[in-house]
């Protein structure tokens, strides 16, 4: 018997002791009955009455989630009930996995949330199961015959209670739909219930906040333009400090070829900061002809975890900029849940993007014949063309101070498919690189855990349950391989990572994948470099230095 | 081993850490199987703790702190989470006497057996303690870094 099978002790002392529905107060009860508890730590602050009034969203108030009353506005039962009927009509996809499921339990262990708590309701399978059970009851003739079988329930505040609790443990990286043989999107039915929620006034501060930040500012800590050039300005004055290079972009420039939109974390953020020098380093090196925007200064767009309808505004933004500057395409940053808006919501919400080129590359002159119609390109997938045609010059061991490994970022490699492009553009620049064990890479990925708006601090216990299994996959690297430095290609990624390694993985850092490309440029007329972008002495440069004395 | 404690767990280490395995994923509000990324930690972190349970070494302390990491994040009380290791004592009791040929400790030796568990405990303490403190520090300093070029700038 598997060394993992439950054992009969072990089972007896969790029936006598945990609750049940086949005992006690729940004896005969249904499974969804046990109740949910909100206690410090497993909630994320509700959204401030004022980021709600910014954005015309429902029921602004102040509440917690361990209140008893909810105050939820009248009659949400009719608009959870409409608002549920309204988009099995408008989307075919949520009816399809509403009705296709058959319950084999496939996703159950594959869920980060599900083996970091153990809670039956974090299974994927279980926790569509809380959608359908009322879909299911929005059927009088079925209920009718069907009653006592179909799984039906009415919806109640404890539903929504259940559905809040729920449905915020899923950071919609959709490792399960992988392992569903019908591959049912359980990403998307947690986009759905949050957008129901959203409809009564249920939601989460750390979404609502950038939103609104975003739908303002143009990005997600409501940053002004000219503080977002100042920025940019320092980090230029930091490279060439430590490069004697001085690169020069240009903002809202009308003409450019290549606008150029990465999430604001790159531009505010530590380590995301590094990355951005990287992506100076990397334009100036090959003379691209690029502007940022001070309007679309967010890649990011929070509203996939809010509603379609902010999915597609904030989406909307980059596209107006890049037709108002006149570019000819667009060139995005290492963003992770941009990618999925890009490149599976854009063409049928906003796209085609007639008015954009078809793009290539005006170094290498590769089409991108990928991005024909959103006409957006991945810096991974540009750099990785230009490394190809040895249009880079690269020293990879000036990081040689770094033991790399590569954590495929959820929406990149299952949202969009990219697996090697960046592995390739990471073997190139330096020369110490290992992979996870294959059950965590690539389309297995595990997610960081804090991704889809749950990157809060209030709840900081849930996340660092739920990134378990990522850390201990870059624990066995760093015991087997000594790897200090863990790579990744999403701004969340970079935001959340570091606290997870160090809880779990202390001695492990975390750095943007073009942040590694700018150490291993060597620029024009650069001065010697000692330094990497962190401003850390590089391995063997030091001494060379001194030899050189 | 030099304790005839210490030898009676290594006698009747298999059946020890099995039920030590057991106790500790019973303490979680719901099932945790032992072939999940907590199961796993866990029984590893008990199996060095037992190998070396007579004295302080580096690899007992970063055990402990192992399965201390991993308490200290759960939705348990301390007082809970640190009976793990106070259960030790009665786990061998309840293994070892039957099946031992050195089946009977001697007062002094359950003395110094129960000295030791409660010296474990408290390192336990101070791991769990330093985990629940760390959790706080990197709040602070995610907000830090997520603001990191204004407080940059802010800081001239």
């Amino acid at each position: 018997m598997s060394k993992y099978a439950s054992k009969v002790s072990e089972l007896k002392k969790e029936f006598d002791e945990k609750p049940s529905i086949l005992k006690g107060n729940y004896l005969d009860k249904e499974w969804w009955d046990i109740p949910v508890e909100f206690r410090e730590g497993n909630w994320c602050f509700p959204a401030k009455p004022e980021v709600l009034e910014s954005l015309g969203f429902a029921n602004p108030r102040k509440w917690a989630a361990t209140d008893q009353d909810w105050k939820l506005p009248g009659g949400w039962e009719k608009t959870i009930s409409e608002g549920l009927k309204s988009r099995l009509k408008k989307y075919r996809s949520l009816k399809l996995f509403l009705d296709t499921c058959v319950r084999c339990g496939a996703c159950a262990d594959k869920c980060h949330f599900f083996l970091g708590t153990g809670d039956p309701k974090n299974m994927p399978v279980v926790r569509a199961e809380l959608l359908r059970s009322v879909y299911r009851n929005d059927f009088p003739l079925a209920e009718k015959i069907l009653k006592g079988f179909s799984g039906s329930r009415k919806l109640t505040p404890e539903v929504i209670k259940e559905w809040h609790m729920y449905f915020n443990q899923c950071t919609e990286c959709r490792r399960c739909s992988v392992f569903c043989p019908f591959g049912i999107d359980t990403a998307e039915i947690t986009m759905l219930a949050r957008e129901l929620l959203n409809l009564i006034g249920v939601n989460n501060n750390w979404i609502l906040e950038p939103v609104s930040n975003c739908n303002r500012t143009g990005n997600h800590l409501g940053i002004e333009p000219h503080t977002f050039v100042q920025n940019i300005e320092s980090l230029v004055e930091d490279i060439e400090d430590l490069t004697g290079v001085t690169v020069e972009p240009t903002f809202n420039r009308k003409g450019a070829e290549v606008l150029f939109i990465t999430p604001s974390g790159d531009v505010f953020g530590d380590p995301g900061v590094y990355t951005m020098m990287g992506y100076l380093l990397l334009f100036h090196h090959i003379g691209l002809d690029y502007t940022i925007s001070t309007y679309a200064s967010e890649g990011g767009n929070f509203g996939m975890f809010t509603s379609n309808d902010m999915m597609k505004k904030l989406n909307a933004k980059m596209y107006h900029e890049a037709k108002r500057l006149g570019v000819k395409w667009i060139l995005g940053g290492e963003c992770g849940h941009m990618w999925r808006v890009v490149h599976q919501y854009m063409d049928t919400m906003n796209g085609p993007a007639d008015f954009l080129e078809q793009p290539v590359s005006p170094i290498t002159g590769t089409k991108f014949t990928n991005a024909a119609s959103t006409k957006m390109v991945h810096i991974a997938e540009f750099t990785a063309d230009l490394i190809h045609h040895k249009k880079l010059k690269l020293d990879p061991t000036r990081n040689d101070h770094l033991r790399t490994t590569f954590h495929d970022s959820c929406n990149i490699a299952r949202g969009m498919g990219m697996f090697d492009e960046p592995r390739y553009v990471l073997q190139n620049v330096c020369k110490s690189f290992h992979e996870m064990p294959e059950n965590t890479i690539r389309e297995q990925t595990f997610c960081c855990g804090s991704g889809s708006g749950l990157n809060t601090e209030e709840y900081m216990d849930i996340r660092m349950r739920g990134g378990l299994p990522r850390a201990n996959a870059v624990k066995h690297v760093k015991e087997k391989h000594q790897v200090n430095s863990l790579v990744t290609i999403c701004a969340i990624d970079r935001a959340s990572l570091p606290t997870l390694m160090n809880y779990w993985v202390p001695g492990v850092s975390v750095y943007g994948l073009h942040e590694l490309v700018g150490n291993a440029l060597v620029m024009e007329g650069e001065k010697k470099r000692t330094e990497d972008l962190r401003e850390n002495p590089m391995a063997g440069f030091e001494d060379r230095e001194k030899g050189d004395d | 081993m030099r304790t005839a404690w210490g030898e009676l767990i290594q006698e009747n280490r298999e059946k020890i850490l099995d039920h030590w395995i057991e106790k500790g994923l019973s303490l979680f509000p719901e099932k945790i199987g032992r072939g999940t990324p907590i199961g796993e930690s866990l029984s590893e972190g008990l199996s060095i703790m037992l190998d070396g349970i007579e004295e302080n070494s580096k690899s007992f302390m970063a055990a402990v702190n192992q399965i201390a990491r991993i308490l200290a994040v759960q939705p348990l009380p301390p007082s809970k989470a640190l009976s793990l290791f106070l259960e030790l004592k009665t786990i061998l009791y309840e293994t070892a006497p039957k099946e031992s040929k050195n089946n009977a400790l001697r007062q002094s030796d359950r003395d110094a057996f129960q000295t030791r568990i409660e010296q474990i405990t408290l390192v336990a303490f101070d791991c769990y303690m330093e985990n629940r403190e760390k959790i706080y520090q990197l709040k602070v300093e995610e907000s830090k870094r997520q603001a990191f070029m204004l407080l940059r700038r802010a800081q001239g």
